[in-house]
């Protein structure tokens, strides 16, 4: 797999690199047990500090997208065999926006419900 | 004038149901002050706060913020708004750095540097999950999110509720404080009166619904005090009846009188009756609110 970083994006290095292992798993080019290069190996080619890369693996693992076998090396993990989801970031941003104003889980699925089935939402979150 | 305000609401009336949340409530925040929304839990704090978000719609009675109807703007609002509501509602599989990200992705003016002071400051651990974060940590991270955007108004519902002591008073000291420096409004509703007193320029007192006494922190002290009365026999009825009597309480022989405003004409009265001895004490803000909440006339 090929990264490109760019150190004058705005982006922080360790998230292009998450972006683009999660794009790439989003798009197919990466598969369950595909082999990530190792940290130092990523460090040179990239010419960035090898902490970033550890930390954007670190993360990866975090997320579920990537499992590090002792001794082995770094792996598409396999439960991100399945493409993830469409909207997600749209949902990510709506649940923030939701935990911002106080309003909870169960409280946005009630809402997301009303809306989709077009019911009044009496005088509920009259968004304009 | 209502251009200076950051919030005005005029006779706003909110019911859920039965119950009457909020009854005709008119108050103003200038813009640059620390104003403190108080009362007792149920005075109707949350949903004022609630419905200057457009979190909920008032049922009669308008409503603004910076200048902007409520009703009509609230995403205009919102993104010139801090808040940190009483409840925190994170979602519990991500964490506080995923939260942050997010927040930062969709604020325009968000202050890095500020943010990750905080969160230094605040000790919290940027790989938590949400859902492995105490109470007060839940509320230093609504915190972080609510200030880092440097908003023009930042809405604190009950704010210190889940921070320690050291915390608390950190924050009311340093962060509003630095707040204010910078010319943002700050709106905090708190049921602990006397947290606020030091910290807060101005106050609006809330008891059912409504602004039992708005003013500058200064003013409502100089000009709500308790007077001590011995009289000879009972208080006379123009006394107990003045204006400026808030509210009376025996104390054995004496009457402890909590009274605003024109004390100069009822100290006269008062003197007329050749009591056996006078006394004019000040009072904190918690004094102030529960001869209001007691007394109750508007």
């Amino acid at each position: 797999m090929w990264f490109r970083i760019n150190p004058s994006l705005a982006l922080p290095i360790y998230l292009q690199i998450i972006r683009q292992v999660e794009g790439g798993v989003e798009r197919g080019t990466l598969r369950p047990g595909d082999r990530l290069p190792a940290v130092r190996e990523l460090a040179v080619s990239a010419a960035v500090n090898p902490n970033t890369v550890a930390r954007a693996y670190r993360e990866l693992e975090e997320r579920g997208i990537v499992e590090t076998r002792r001794g082995a090396g770094t792996f598409i993990g396999k439960g991100s065999s399945t493409r993830p989801e469409p909207l997600q970031s749209e949902l990510d941003l709506l649940l923030t926006e939701a935990g911002r104003m106080g309003i909870g889980d169960e409280e946005l699925l009630r809402l997301v419900e009303r809306r989709v089935l077009g019911r009044p939402t009496e005088s509920e979150e009259t968004e304009q | 004038m209502t251009d200076r305000a950051a919030i005005e609401a005029v006779d706003v009336h909110k019911s859920f149901g039965e119950v009457k949340a909020l009854s005709g409530l008119t108050f103003r925040v200038e813009r640059g002050s620390i104003t403190a929304l108080l009362g007792p839990n149920g005075a109707g704090k949350t949903t004022a706060i609630r419905l200057m978000l457009n979190l909920a719609a008032q049922d009669r009675g308008s409503l603004s913020v910076l200048g902007m109807d409520t009703r009509q703007h609230s995403l205009l609002i919102r993104r010139r708004v801090g808040y940190v509501p009483e409840n925190r509602a994170f979602t519990p599989g991500f964490t506080v750095k995923r939260v942050l990200e997010l927040f930062q992705g969709i604020s325009e003016t968000w202050d890095k540097e500020l943010q990750n002071r905080l969160l230094s400051d605040f000790n919290l651990p940027p790989t938590r999950k949400v859902r492995e974060l105490s109470r007060g940590m839940t509320g230093q991270l609504a915190l972080i999110l609510a200030l880092s955007p440097r908003p023009d108004l930042l809405i604190l519902d009950e704010p210190v509720s889940g921070l320690d002591p050291v915390m608390r008073r950190e924050f009311m000291r340093n962060i509003l404080a630095e707040v204010a420096d910078r010319g943002q409004t700050v709106l905090l509703s708190s049921h602990n009166l006397s947290e606020v007193e030091r910290t807060a320029d101005t106050v609006v007192l809330m008891n059912h619904g409504k602004a039992i006494l708005t003013g500058s922190m200064e003013h409502i002290k100089n000009t709500e005090k308790k007077v001590r009365v011995a009289p000879q026999g009972g208080l006379p009825p123009e006394v107990e009846n003045h204006p400026a009597v808030i509210s009376v309480r025996s104390e054995g022989r004496a009457f402890l009188l909590t009274v605003s405003g024109d004390t100069e004409d009822l100290l006269a009265q008062i003197h007329r009756h050749n009591p056996f001895a006078v006394e004019v004490l000040d009072l904190s803000l918690e004094d102030i609110f529960l001869a209001r909440s007691e007394g109750d006339k508007q």
